[in-house]
């Protein structure tokens, strides 16, 4: 199966439509081949669902996976729990057959089954094992040189490993490749695999959730990086949308956070405007004056 | 239902600690220690942190999985008291909301529309949630 269905989750169509935006622009730029499809639900949300339900949570995330496996397609999320929900499902069935069985029993009334064919990949994981970096830096007009970056995978996109099976649980080292593909450095910080802290938000104590994250804003802020770069919707909204609460009250924290599409999109040569960064809370504009001094450079340098 | 910990790893993750200083939570937020949860547990006191908050501010990162040399962790045994919590009906607020949102619609969050016509977007796809009431009548609405 070469094609791909993209498993956008809950929250970038609810609360980050422009993350589809520079997604979908990455996407057509590298031509892959990819659709919407029908159906999906939420994948379910493991922290929430599994500790209700945990045989809902298998079947709902088994039901995602075979509509995409029933229609000949793989999977790309930019969702770190999307991915950490599917691929776990994925792995588990494809590893303990009577669970596989037991599923696809119940399963069969609807016309699916789980047969383990269908790969769920994270864009990151889609870009850089199945793509290339390679193919990353052909399509790269505008190199983010001199740009230093503060990488932020987050938890479930490389844990737990023995379910995700992408790349070092401890000391990732993918997505900063992604990042130094496109250009740009990625900038060593000794907050680099704190977590976000979202689950703190989702169970109502925001405050703590305020603290965890200011803790990487700050450094990152002493670091002076040009931005953060996230690959999931919760990261961002935790960075991005709550760093004005940090600023609020009176922490000194000034960060432009942006995720990775973005940063692909403008590297591909697309124009900032088409992308929505005006709709992020951060202003992401000493980041952008700095892209335009690059954009501008080489433009003159290869009579573009 | 009852709570039934493994007490043998419960004892060596009492013992070991060696996940203490990559714990985002015990970095950040003060008094946070599962080790006196693990305490507890072996002194035949697990109920006692059935309503504390300290469970929730247990982030299901998996970093301290990923270091246990025994593979339990506090994150097994924080969720074993989350599960058991959820279901004497103890859990915050905002958890039990977020689960009300997820039977009703299968989502966590509806597509915001306007938006999507701004930058030109498709559609969002159907939802499949009617699959679900069928496959869970009893638990989705």
């Amino acid at each position: 199966m070469n094609g791909y269905a993209l498993f956008w989750g809950c929250t970038i169509p609810a609360r980050f439509p422009f993350m589809e935006k520079s997604m979908r622009s990455v996407l057509n730029i590298l031509d892959v081949d990819y659709q919407d499809l029908d159906g999906f639900t939420c994948c379910p949300e493991k922290s929430l669902v599994k500790n209700f339900n945990p045989a809902l949570w298998e079947l709902t995330a088994a039901r995602n996976v075979s509509l995409a496996e029933r229609a000949g397609l793989n999977i790309i999320t930019p969702c770190n729990g999307c991915y950490g929900t599917l691929k776990g499902i994925s792995s588990r069935l494809r590893t303990f057959p009577v669970e596989a069985n037991r599923a696809n029993e119940a399963l069969a009334p609807l016309d699916l089954a789980f047969h383990g064919r269908a790969r769920v990949e994270h864009l990151i994981e889609f870009l850089h094992d199945q793509l290339g970096l390679g193919k990353i830096r052909a399509k790269v007009v505008f190199p983010l040189r001199g740009m230093r970056l503060a990488v932020h995978g987050g938890c479930h996109l490389v844990r737990p490993s023995n379910a995700i099976h992408f790349d070092d649980p401890i000391k990732p080292a993918k997505f900063d490749a992604l990042v130094a593909a496109l250009g740009a450095e990625s900038v060593d910080h000794s907050t680099k695999l704190t977590c976000c802290g979202g689950y703190l938000s989702r169970v109502g104590m925001q405050e703590l959730n305020l603290t965890m994250a200011g803790e990487k804003l700050k450094e990152l802020t002493e670091l002076g990086v040009d931005a953060l770069t996230t690959c999931c919707p919760e990261c961002f909204k935790i960075f991005d949308s709550f760093q004005p609460l940090l600023q609020k009250k009176g922490a000194e924290v000034s960060v432009p956070i942006l995720t990775i599409s973005e940063l692909a999109a403008l590297a591909f040569g697309v124009a900032p405007e088409e992308l929505g960064l005006k709709d992020h809370r951060v202003d992401v504009s000493p980041f952008l004056q700095k892209f335009e001094a690059i954009r501008r450079e080489l433009t003159d340098e290869l009579g573009l | 239902m009852s709570l039934v910990f493994d007490l043998a790893a419960v004892k060596r993750c009492v013992e070991c600690r060696g996940c203490e200083y990559d714990c985002p939570s015990f970095k950040v937020i003060e008094g946070y220690n599962p080790t006196l949860v693990g305490q507890d547990i072996l002194a035949g006191r697990a109920e006692d942190w059935l309503t504390h908050q300290m469970i929730w501010q247990c982030l299901e990162c998996h970093t301290c999985t990923e270091r246990c040399p025994q593979k339990y962790s506090w994150e097994t045994i924080l969720t074993q008291l989350k599960k058991e919590s959820i279901a004497r009906q103890l859990a915050p607020e905002a958890v039990t909301k977020a689960w009300e949102m997820f039977i009703k619609t299968s989502r966590l969050g509806e597509p915001r529309l306007a938006p999507r016509k701004k930058y030109g977007l498709p559609e969002p796809s159907a939802s499949g949630v009617a699959d679900l009431r069928r496959l869970f009548p009893d638990v989705m609405k």
